[in-house]
């Protein structure tokens, strides 16, 4: 290549790198050094701040404990009906001619903010049968009308009296509320990623199986999930890492209260409303530790990549 | 010999109740396939309809009957919520906000991308493997992780000039061109893997004879891989695009002045002082809603190319 | 090629709508400062619909006399926005909460221009304005911030006509908590919930609830318990506290007691909402206590009630009253600035709402006649002859502790047995 002096590349990388390491490199560093610090970021205070995390002390205020909990309520409810709900639709929409429309149907949620998804919700979830949709089927079915957003009883509680009515916090009615909102936004993404996947799969093969005498069933988990287990991974993948930052379905929709707290919602809470930096930075790095085994996964997945290319 | 028609002799001779079975089959093979599919894409819809329906109704009617008894009343619709909205709410301030907000985020997060992308494709230089990884890796950072010390980046950076026009300060908080650049930075690593990939792809031949008759890297750039790289660049811009318009908490942390709120952000006060007058709240996040679904129909192709590439956006 | 010219049509299209939306801004938007003229006052506040039309309504002279504007946000996440603002370096001129917390807070750290750097604003203040409001507004000798809007919490609302026809009596100031509950359950004998209340707030969810508490603990137990409790010398876990959460969750957690259905519903019901039923056809309530913004609300939702015939109020049993009011505060002394705060402060100016309705000023030069009907005289009255007054308990503290004891209630509506654990988590967040 002529012209092409040792530093061009580095030109063209130029404006890139000093934007990311802006805007990204450095808050991490910044950050990391804050959760150190006081709520002012001016004194040392060691680990206090990761010790107020673990020790819960003022659970009315801000409940670290609960933020936590939800968190792996979200990472492991959410990601899982996600994505069993996005593969279903995935493998039934790719038998009717109007696969289009469908995928479509479902994928709408994904267009919208998470702000205007949390207003659908909350006019859904109202607690008065005359405007919530929710209550009004429960009613018109004979049951009670529950405040899904407000309710911290267990999650069979609105349907049937059996069973206890509370359940050890994160398993409550508000946060499979909040849950069923993202799965409803999500599930698209999902769908559309697998059906992707799904076309990739040879007609032969299924045809092979379906004259060996394999039923639908067998086929779909024979057949269909194996292949699919590395679109399968990446969706998963996506999904938790959502689960893990999700702070505008939440924060519109409850704002944090009654015990439906993620972390994300609470490092906003700590940081910006009660005014401690340290506490808020602490947060941020838990969030960050937790994300870190999807970045390497997601790194060595790239690194297979680049040796196949 | 008679092996050759049997079939075909055999359909048309069947007699006319063997083909009616063989519909009732057909239906009850397929008919739970298509119920459960047209009952999931329903379901999917009602709350979406729930929201357009009540945008257009009175806020009595709202507060006093489902939104599904529209049925019973059919034209009894109004636009007053959306008139309320736009003029009393600052709805239509809070639209053009976002547009102001958004489209330069996405030019300018293209161009800068779309720079390295081709230095990661189509140059060599020592470490570019390692230096590519470690962008991408910054995909998984959460935005909770940058926001405190960027805030207080742009607060000692604050220039106190008023834009002319736009309005807003030159940089800093309370500034367009401050998201502006924010929001580039963040979409950056997940537009450079994008594009870097795309560009990868081009075939070789196209730059070998390039080079070969001598032209400039530049020239390379913008005559030969940009135009070929419309459908990524395509899908970048859109998925761009909808995830500066609908972001929330950016803008509720950089964005102090609320002559420049986004809609996203005004809905959200909305929420918190409108809690239950839902004829406000409805015809707002329909307002906020309306380009997206427009953007989504018309280029619904782009927009699932950028998904399946977003399948590893954070 | 097809889809490249589609996408760059596109990118025109985007364009040219941004390019039209600069324009739409710079033939509505506008704004700025020049020397000496004034501008527009950027107000950050907590009202919303009804009330944010009458605040319009107050500031519209301003606007014609002065050519300036005024740009309001409401929220009542009011905290939230206030401290992300004012962290970001970008504070609105004016802010016009309920709570004094953050108020202090924000004065202590110098961040508020004093009232005397507007002139003829801090005399006013002192001449105009009772003593007790003066001294809210005051930190470490130097006066920030003066009282607009003030609301006697000290009123249970009722339907008279409902009361008459079936041959209930209203109490009187004299009256003591337990002829309350001696009322309530007459009327649920007769077949109707006596109560209706609502918790549900946004982020604020919770403060109905501390408004009962707080009244309840000042007519129980007196003006030193009270005060003990905002300064922190008798904690929350104090047996007198107990008590009145205790009796709190009498009236709200009985059964039949409330007509939302107990704890769940209270919780899930808007304030705003919670103040209909009792004045609905027929009533499916009979009282609902809040303070006296509630009468707005009343009117709003019922244009046809007459006030003092189809709704009043009569004083909270004991006779003590407690009240809230919005604090005015500045962080800077622009002549924009300084302009609107004296436009605020006088009584002209808040005679206006007065009008409206659902209002009540603490100037004194707004006399009593100024009031519309007899229901806000009647308000306005009881502040102003109250022998025992006291400001709203969490507005006074503030901050943390005014959070968790907003999540306390709600939390002690749905787990009554919790309330040992509750009140310690509350004082320990102060």
């Amino acid at each position: 290549m002529v012209g092409r002096r040792w530093w061009t590349p580095w030109l063209w990388l130029a404006p890139s790198l000093a934007l990311l390491g802006v805007f990204l490199v450095y808050p991490v560093v910044d950050t990391l050094r804050r959760s150190f610090l006081d709520r002012r970021s001016q004194s040392f205070v060691g680990f206090d701040n990761y010790k107020f995390i673990i020790d819960n002390p003022q659970p009315l205020v801000s409940d670290t404990h609960s933020a936590l909990l939800n968190n792996v309520m979200w990472l492991t409810l959410f990601t899982a009906v996600t994505v069993s709900l996005g593969l279903i639709l995935a493998v039934l929409a790719g038998r009717v001619r109007y696969e289009a429309v469908a995928k479509s149907a479902i994928f709408i949620p994904m267009a919208i903010s998470f702000v205007a998804a949390s207003v659908i919700w909350r006019f859904m979830y109202e607690y008065n049968v005359h405007i919530g949709t929710v209550n009004a089927v429960v009613t018109e079915l004979g049951g009670h009308p529950t405040a899904w957003l407000q309710n911290t009883g267990a999650p069979q509680t609105p349907f049937t009296d059996l069973g206890p009515s509370t359940a050890p916090q994160p398993i409550q009615v508000n946060n499979f509320a909040l849950i069923l909102s993202g799965v409803w936004i999500w599930t698209g993404f999902a769908m559309v990623v697998l059906s992707a996947g799904l076309k990739g799969i040879s007609n032969e093969v299924l045809e092979a199986a379906r004259v060996d005498g394999a039923n639908e069933w067998q086929i779909f988990w024979r057949i269909i999930v194996p292949i699919l287990s590395p679109t399968i991974v990446v969706v998963a993948t996506t999904l938790v890492i959502q689960a893990l930052k999700k702070f505008d379905l939440v924060w519109v929709m409850t704002g944090g209260r009654f015990k439906t707290d993620v972390v994300a919602t609470l490092f906003y809470k700590e940081a910006f409303v009660i005014g401690d930096f340290g506490v808020g930075a602490a947060l941020a790095v838990v969030l960050l530790l937790w994300v870190l085994p999807i970045m390497l996964i997601s790194i060595r997945r790239f690194q297979f990549q680049e040796e196949t290319r | 010999m008679a092996k050759r028609n049997p079939s075909t002799a055999a359909v048309a001779a069947a007699p006319r109740a063997l083909r009616l079975t063989e519909g009732l089959k057909w239906i009850a093979a397929r008919g739970p396939l298509h119920l459960s599919i047209l009952a999931l894409m329903v379901l999917w819809s009602v709350p979406t309809l729930a929201l357009l329906v009540s945008s257009f109704r009175d806020p009595s009617a709202i507060a006093s009957s489902g939104w599904w008894n529209v049925i019973k009343e059919p034209f009894d619709f109004t636009v007053q919520n959306y008139r309320s909205v736009l003029e009393k709410q600052g709805m239509a301030r809070a639209f053009f906000n976002s547009l102001i907000i958004t489209v330069p985020s996405t030019t300018l997060v293209i161009l800068v991308a779309a720079w390295a992308a081709y230095a990661f494709a189509w140059m060599r230089f020592p470490a570019r493997n390692l230096v590519f990884l470690l962008m991408v890796a910054l995909l998984v950072v959460p935005l909770q992780m940058t926001l405190i010390p960027v805030l207080r980046l742009y607060s000692n950076l604050t220039v106190n000039a008023e834009v002319p026009i736009l309005g807003g300060r030159i940089f800093g908080t309370s500034s367009f061109v401050g998201i502006w650049v924010a929001h580039t930075a963040y979409g950056l690593p997940f537009a450079v893997y994008l594009l870097r990939n795309f560009f990868g792809s081009l075939p070789r031949d196209l730059f070998e004879s390039a080079y070969l008759d001598g032209a400039s890297d530049l020239r390379v750039f913008f005559r030969i891989v940009l135009p070929l790289s419309m459908p990524a660049i395509a899908a970048l811009a859109i998925f761009q695009f909808l995830w500066v318009w609908n972001d929330l908490l950016v803008a509720l942390i950089l964005l102090g002045d609320p002559s420049l709120a986004p809609m996203t952000l005004k809905i959200n006060n909305l929420v918190s002082s409108f809690g239950t007058n839902y004829q406000v709240l409805t015809s707002a996040a329909f307002i906020s809603m309306a380009l997206p679904l427009v953007i989504f129909f018309a280029l619904q192709r782009y927009f699932v190319q950028g998904l399946l590439a977003g399948a590893v956006k954070g | 090629m097809f889809r490249s010219k589609r996408s760059r049509l596109l990118l025109i299209l985007f364009t040219m709508s941004a390019f039209a939306g600069v324009a739409f801004v710079a033939c509505g938007g506008g704004g700025e400062e020049e020397e000496g003229k004034i501008g527009t006052v950027d107000v950050l506040g907590i009202w919303g619909d009804e009330e944010l039309v009458s605040f319009q309504a107050m500031v519209a002279p301003w606007e014609t006399d002065t050519g300036g504007h005024m740009d309001f946000t409401g929220t009542r996440d009011i905290t939230a926005v206030l401290t992300t603002r004012v962290e970001g370096g970008n504070p609105p001129d004016v802010a016009i909460p309920a709570e004094v917390g953050r108020f202090q807070q924000f004065a202590k750290e110098g961040k508020l221009t004093p009232l005397s750097a507007c002139s003829g604003l801090e005399k006013t203040i002192k001449d105009n304005y009772p003593q007790g409001f003066i001294d809210l507004g005051t930190v470490d000798g130097t006066l920030y911030g003066f009282f607009m809007k003030a609301d006697t919490k000290g009123t249970i609302w009722y339907n008279p006509k409902f009361f008459t026809d079936n041959g209930y009596e209203p109490l009187t100031a004299a009256s003591s908590f337990d002829d309350l509950i001696t009322l309530s359950d007459d009327i649920l004998d007769g077949g109707l919930p006596p109560w209706s209340m609502g918790m549900e707030s946004g982020e604020a969810s919770g403060w109905p609830g501390t408004d009962w508490i707080q009244q309840i603990l000042l007519n129980e137990s007196g003006t030193a318990v009270y005060d003990g409790v905002i300064d922190g010398t008798v904690p929350f876990t104090d047996s007198r506290v107990k008590d009145a959460w205790g009796k709190f969750g009498e009236i709200a957690l009985t059964p039949g007691y409330t007509v939302q259905g107990g704890a769940e519903g209270i919780n899930a019901t808007n304030f705003v909402d919670s103040s209909y039923p009792p004045f609905q056809t027929p009533p499916t309530a009979a009282m609902v206590y809040l303070g006296g913004f509630a009468a707005s609300f009343i009117t709003t939702q019922f244009p046809s009630a007459v006030a003092g015939e189809d709704f009043d109020f009569f004083p909270f049993p004991g006779g003590a009253v407690t009240g809230g009011a919005n604090i005015v505060y500045a962080f800077n002394a622009d002549p924009t600035t300084c302009s609107f705060l004296s436009w605020l402060a006088s009584a002209e100016a808040q005679r206006i709402w007065v009008d409206r309705g659902g209002f009540t000023s603490v100037n004194a030069q707004v006399s009593l006649d100024s009031y519309p009907d007899s229901v806000s005289r009647g308000e306005a009255e009881q502040l102003a002859t109250a022998e025992v007054f006291r400001f709203d308990l969490d507005d006074a503290i503030g901050g943390a502790l005014q959070q968790a004891f907003f999540q306390g209630v709600t939390q002690y509506l749905a787990k009554p047995g919790d309330l040992d654990t509750i009140l310690s988590n509350i004082e320990d967040s102060r």
